[in-house]
């Protein structure tokens, strides 16, 4: 009984001098709320994890097989100037989102492809893919936020909120599930880590990434969804903010870069340490640029270790 | 699965509940401030005031941007006064993404500040203005007017751009006998933007009718270089062309600086612009291109002043104006001087 | 009679990185094992076919009777042919069990993946061959040769036909190769056939049904079904190797002679064994009880054989600075400050590992500037000049005769370990740390090898030698050392190895 409550002490000991730069911004904030009168259980908390948990968890199952997908920011934001777009045309919101998901299926196939069968560096594929989704959407709405006059934003919305919720949880879910019960799963999380010994083996790589990044994009449809429904609009700046936030998030949460390592549970733990360590600099009264250098600092660090490793 | 399924469950209410009461303080919702409200008496105000001297205030500034000398002055400008009063400031800048914009407004909320500054473009953010609102925090809208403030300071746009028109039209008239020939920098990104552009092209078309517009170009919204590349590009594309008439000064003195570097600077090449930057006003001192720029009433005392008044319990449920200057060569020491 | 598995007719194919295999007439039939003896490159052109380096120029090739017109290694596995190499490779990111289940071809129509019962057929495959490992366990810590055996059992579940094993037997211990043995007996018993191209191929003799001949790209010989005549036949083979007009000749003036200048920079014999530099390596954990330490002097040869490959392979990741605890390095009782594999070569200290040419050639570069670059600090003026020097160094042939160079880039095997070799030699190292590199090759580089790494000897550096062979190897080492579980069992003089049999050694180990 002492061996095992001592073994399992090691573990939590263990798994919280892995996350320690996650222990210290979690103690960071906490303190820092306490000493201040802050409430740190407000919805506004659980509503930025959610959003960021949701985009981490579609960027995660990308870099799980070893892509570094920079266009997933641009990806959302023209999701959501398309959702707007049809909507103004008068589409209900079922058929907006199933051709939203049709459109965002149709990009992760082609990264899938472009990674998988033409073997295109994810960071420059994606890149370009960033590039031309801005500047398309841009010319396409001048840059301007397109508003749902008709309809007002959802945010605060008592049954919204908990059908956000309830989508939230439906996506961890499923993301645990495909990480954990499919063989989709496992052979992202193998080629992350060694690519051509996958195909070695018999696999069709090509195939196993487009699935992959379709699924990703399920989750950045999710994201510009919730995006469009609280603000009530659509712009190509939509959620651009969230790309250096994201990786960082992922980057704290331990997940690897090309090595195939990572799990859902350091992507939340990543992302609430990410909106908590947002929250900090910005109450703290220092400009959001240093919130920018430290995620870059997060990610050239992560991205050391790994390749270190 | 039975675990999960609990889990499941409990996830589920735990974010519900808390989604919930939210929800009810946002059922609480107020409208743009009551006119009636106005009516407060001057008594009422002069407690409220005592109680702003002796409370801990803190302001936050929501910025689209924080790259743009515009902004940063005022945030500059805003973070000295507010430190002046004791007040603690905070700012951030939103990058023109509404998303961004909404967890900023939230976290300034968290963290108990009284008063929000927006400078947001359009109504995505109204929402959560209005739940911030809901909690007691009060909103200053600037720059824009939509359903949500508790004051909202703004400019007419059309007006200003009109104003820039006009400065540029009496140069032309004066300088080059009407024979301007005309690039107009607008930009289609920004409705505010875009209407300071149509005023200018038509005050040029009314006061100088002999001038010719070459081209309206689309710079971008506060694209840096973006006044660089293309006053470059059209210095090339027309040889005769004298003068440039801008949406704003950041472009306006990256044109000075090509012109110059192209060696056309001449008492017949004119710039003309809006925002009243150092630069921009360095420039006309110095008898640069740039001739005129159209300069706000001192708006960080303006926003301070609101702030003040509104923190104190006063409404302003009508947009209130800035006012505007026209700096010239002929009143430039007024505004500046090389020390 | 058996039905074939495997048959070529009359096959050419080209492209490989060694030259071409022509007019090769194969038949290999359900539970035979063949294995392939060659003077030269023939084995790895052969075993290039089964990697899909190579195109089919010529001649047939059928598989269960069915025609491959193209060659992929993906074809190769639709077939249920498939290749193991020398360094076997699994992922870290899965168990064992998950490692064993899904490097494997999958229709991916099936999506559910049922852990537990890959746990359990994973357990009954292991049981069903005799292996114990935990199948949910990390495969961190599974040596070369456990990986080897996985891929074997992993392979014939996936239905192999036949398996082609290149060059596996040289990181096996005494014990490994009595496994290994055993386990292809057992899985030629179930019918699968074995195609063994090695550099040892003594080991598998008692497996061997068919032996093969090999010389400049052709089949010379067969030789089928019996232990003395397959010895024979590949002992004759090695020791023809030397009248090949290909192959290196050994005591002749031709390119691959002894470089003349080179005899001469040896060191003076005369100084005394107190004025030698000295390293002393100490603080390697090779188990949690104690620290090994290794003491090496100027020009000294020191043979290290683990009866544990695991345990070598242990070693080599230490001295290599690819562990987390590092050895600390003392020469002549002065600590050297070296955190990374940057800080040994400054040190002067070079490491040469697992089959000799992985990490140690750029191949965008020259033979010449790959031989340079290590030396590039030491021969460079202020300001980065080195051609004056450089021009000097080839001009008088100081390590070899300029044909070589002329070859520009190092494409072949040979073409790659003689570059290293002399990169070394001109780098002149005062200690250089060499990892089964003469357990990997053939006889004939072998030879080679060990005649260059004496002059080194000679010339001052100290060579560890971490092998598995003992040919060649006992023959050069001034001292032998056999490591079990973490200490020194056995040490042997230069005298007691020259008087002692191989085979006395082997059972040592």
């Amino acid at each position: 009984m002492v061996k095992e409550t001592r073994s399992k002490l090691l573990k939590v000991i263990r798994q919280l001098m892995h996350n320690k730069i996650n222990v210290i911004i979690f103690i960071i904030f906490f303190l820092y709320c306490i000493i201040n009168g802050y409430s740190f259980y407000t919805l506004s908390f659980f509503r930025q994890f959610m959003l960021i948990t949701i985009i981490a968890a579609g960027v995660f199952i990308q870099m799980l097989c070893g892509d570094f997908d920079l266009s997933f920011a641009a990806q959302i934001a023209a999701s959501t100037v398309l959702i707007v777009l049809l909507k103004r045309q008068g589409f209900p919101i079922g058929v907006v989102l199933i051709l939203i998901l049709a459109a965002n299926g149709v990009i992760g196939v082609l990264k899938g492809f472009l990674i998988g069968a033409l073997r295109m560096p994810s960071i420059i594929m994606t890149l370009a893919l960033q590039i031309i989704f801005s500047k398309f959407f841009e010319g396409l709405t001048n840059g301007n936020s397109i508003m749902l006059y008709e309809q007002k934003a959802l945010y605060g919305n008592m049954y919204f909120g908990l059908f956000s919720a309830a989508l939230f949880i439906l996506l961890l879910l499923v993301c645990r599930f495909f990480l954990h019960q499919t063989y989709y799963g496992k052979y992202g999380r193998m080629i992350g880590e060694n690519i051509e010994l996958v195909e070695k083996s018999g696999l069709n790589t090509t195939a196993i990434l487009i699935v992959i990044h379709m699924l990703a994009s399920v989750y950045f449809t999710a994201a510009a969804f919730l995006m469009v429904s609280w603000t009530g609009s659509g712009s190509i700046n939509m959620g651009t903010s969230y790309l250096f936030k994201v990786l960082a998030a992922l980057f704290l949460g331990g997940v690897g870069y090309r090595n195939g390592k990572g799990e859902l549970s350091g992507v939340i733990i990543g992302s609430a340490s990410m909106v908590m360590l947002v929250f900090l600099i910005l109450n703290s009264g220092q400009s959001l640029f240093y919130e920018t250098i430290i995620e870059g600092l997060i990610i050239l660090w992560s991205v050391t270790i790994c390749l270190k490793k | 699965m039975r675990k999960k399924l609990v889990s499941l469950l409990m996830g589920t209410f735990m974010v519900g509940t808390l989604l919930m009461g939210c929800a009810n303080g946002q059922e609480a919702s107020p409208a743009p401030a009551a006119p009636e409200a106005a009516a407060e008496t001057a008594g009422e105000a002069e407690d409220a005031k005592e109680d702003l001297a002796a409370s801990d205030i803190k302001i936050g500034f929501l910025a689209p941007t924080l790259q743009n000398e515009f902004f940063i002055t005022i945030d500059n400008g805003l973070k000295e006064e507010c430190t002046a009063r004791g007040w603690e400031y905070i700012a951030v800048s939103f990058e023109n993404d509404s998303a961004t914009a909404v967890s900023s407004i939230e976290n300034m909320v968290t963290g108990q500040c009284d008063l929000i500054i927006a400078m947001v473009s359009d109504s995505s953010c109204d929402a959560a203005l209005a739940a911030a609102q809901a909690e007691g925090v009060k909103i200053m809208e600037c720059g824009v007017q939509t359903e949500v403030y508790d004051v909202c300071l703004n400019t007419d746009q059309y007006g200003i751009g009109k104003e820039i028109g006009a400065m540029a039209s009496d140069w032309i008239n004066t300088q080059l006998e009407g024979a301007g020939k005309v690039v107009v920098y607008t930009t289609y990104q920004n409705e505010d933007m875009q209407k300071r552009g149509q005023g200018i092209q038509d005050m040029i078309a009314e006061l100088a009718p002999d001038a010719e517009i070459l081209e309206v170009v689309d710079i971008g919204k506060d694209v840096v270089g973006a006044g660089t590349a293309t006053t470059e590009n059209m210095l090339q594309k027309y040889p005769d062309l004298n003068t440039i008439v801008s949406y704003g000064d950041a472009a306006a003195v990256e044109s000075m600086e090509a012109v110059k570097a192209a060696g056309l600077s001449s008492d017949d090449f004119g710039i003309f612009a809006c925002d009243g930057t150092l630069q921009a006003f360095e420039g006309i001192a110095n008898n640069d291109v740039m001739r005129g720029t159209v300069v706000f009433a001192a708006i960080v005392p303006a926003m301070i002043e609101y702030c003040e008044r509104v923190l104190q319990g006063e409404k302003f449920p009508d947009m209130i104006s800035f006012g505007t200057t026209q700096v010239t060569s002929a009143n430039i020491s007024e505004f500046y001087t090389a020390d | 009679m058996r039905k074939e598995i495997l048959q070529f007719k009359n096959l050419s194919i080209g492209g490989a990185s060694y030259g071409k295999i022509e007019q090769a007439d194969l038949f290999i039939r359900r539970g035979e094992c063949h294995a392939v003896a060659a003077r030269d490159y023939s084995g790895q052109m052969l075993a290039e076919l089964f990697q899909g380096k190579t195109q089919i120029i010529k001649g047939t090739v059928l598989v269960e009777e069915r025609q491959i017109l193209q060659n992929s290694r993906d074809i190769w596995g639709r077939h249920k042919v498939f290749y193991i190499g020398a360094v076997t490779t699994f992922l870290h990111s899965l168990n064992l069990a998950e490692n064993l289940f899904l490097l494997r071809r999958n229709s991916l129509k099936k999506v559910r993946l049922n852990q537990k019962a890959i746990y359990h057929q994973a357990e009954q495959m292991l049981l069903k061959y005799g292996f114990q490992y935990d199948v949910k366990a990390s495969v961190d810590t599974l040596g070369n040769v456990d990986r080897l055996y996985l891929s074997m059992i992993r392979m014939a579940q996936q239905g192999a036909r036949l398996i082609v094993l290149n060059n596996v037997s040289y990181n096996c211990s005494a014990a490994d190769r009595v496994k290994l043995k055993a386990l292809i007996e057992r899985l030629k018993s179930e019918g699968i056939a074995f195609l063994i191209i090695d550099n040892h191929l003594d080991v598998f003799y008692e497996q061997i049904d068919c032996l093969i001949l090999m010389d400049k790209g052709y089949i010379i010989k067969k030789v089928y079904g019996n232990i003395n005549l397959c010895r024979e036949s590949d002992e004759l083979l090695k020791r023809t190797i030397g009248n090949d007009s290909m192959a290196y000749e050994k005591n002749s003036e031709e390119k691959f002679t002894v470089p003349y200048n080179y005899n001469q920079l040896t060191v003076d014999n005369q100084i005394s064994d107190n004025e030698k530099n000295s390293w002393h390596f100490t603080k390697i954990s090779l188990n949690q009880d104690q620290d090994f330490h290794i003491d090496l002097t100027e020009g000294n040869i020191i043979f290290v054989a683990n009866s544990n490959v695991a345990e070598q392979e242990r070693l080599w990741s230490i001295l290599s600075y690819a562990e987390d605890s590092k050895p600390v390095i003392i020469k002549n009782d002065k600590i050297l400050a070296c955190r990374n594999v940057n800080d040994l070569i400054r040190s002067k200290i070079a490491l040469w590992g697992t089959k000799g040419e992985s990490g140690h050639i750029l191949y965008n570069l020259t033979i010449e500037d790959n031989i340079l670059l290590p030396s590039l600090k030491k021969i460079s003026s202020f300001g980065g000049f080195y051609q004056d020097k450089a021009k000097y160094i080839w001009g008088e042939e100081l390590l070899f005769q300029n044909d070589f160079l002329e070859k520009k880039e190092a494409r072949s095997q040979e073409d790659i370990l003689q570059t290293i070799m002399y990169k070394w030699q001109l780098f002149h190292p005062g200690v250089l740390i060499i990892y089964n590199l003469l357990s990997s090759v053939d006889a004939r580089m072998r030879g080679w090898l060990s005649e260059q790494l004496q002059l080194m000897a000679k010339r001052g550096t100290a060579i560890l030698l971490l092998e598995n062979t003992l040919e060649d190897t006992i023959s050069i080492a001034d001292t032998m050392w056999i490591v079990r579980d973490g200490k020194v069992s056995v040490s042997f003089t230069k005298e007691e190895l020259i008087t002692k049999r191989n085979r006395d050694i082997m059972e040592l180990l």
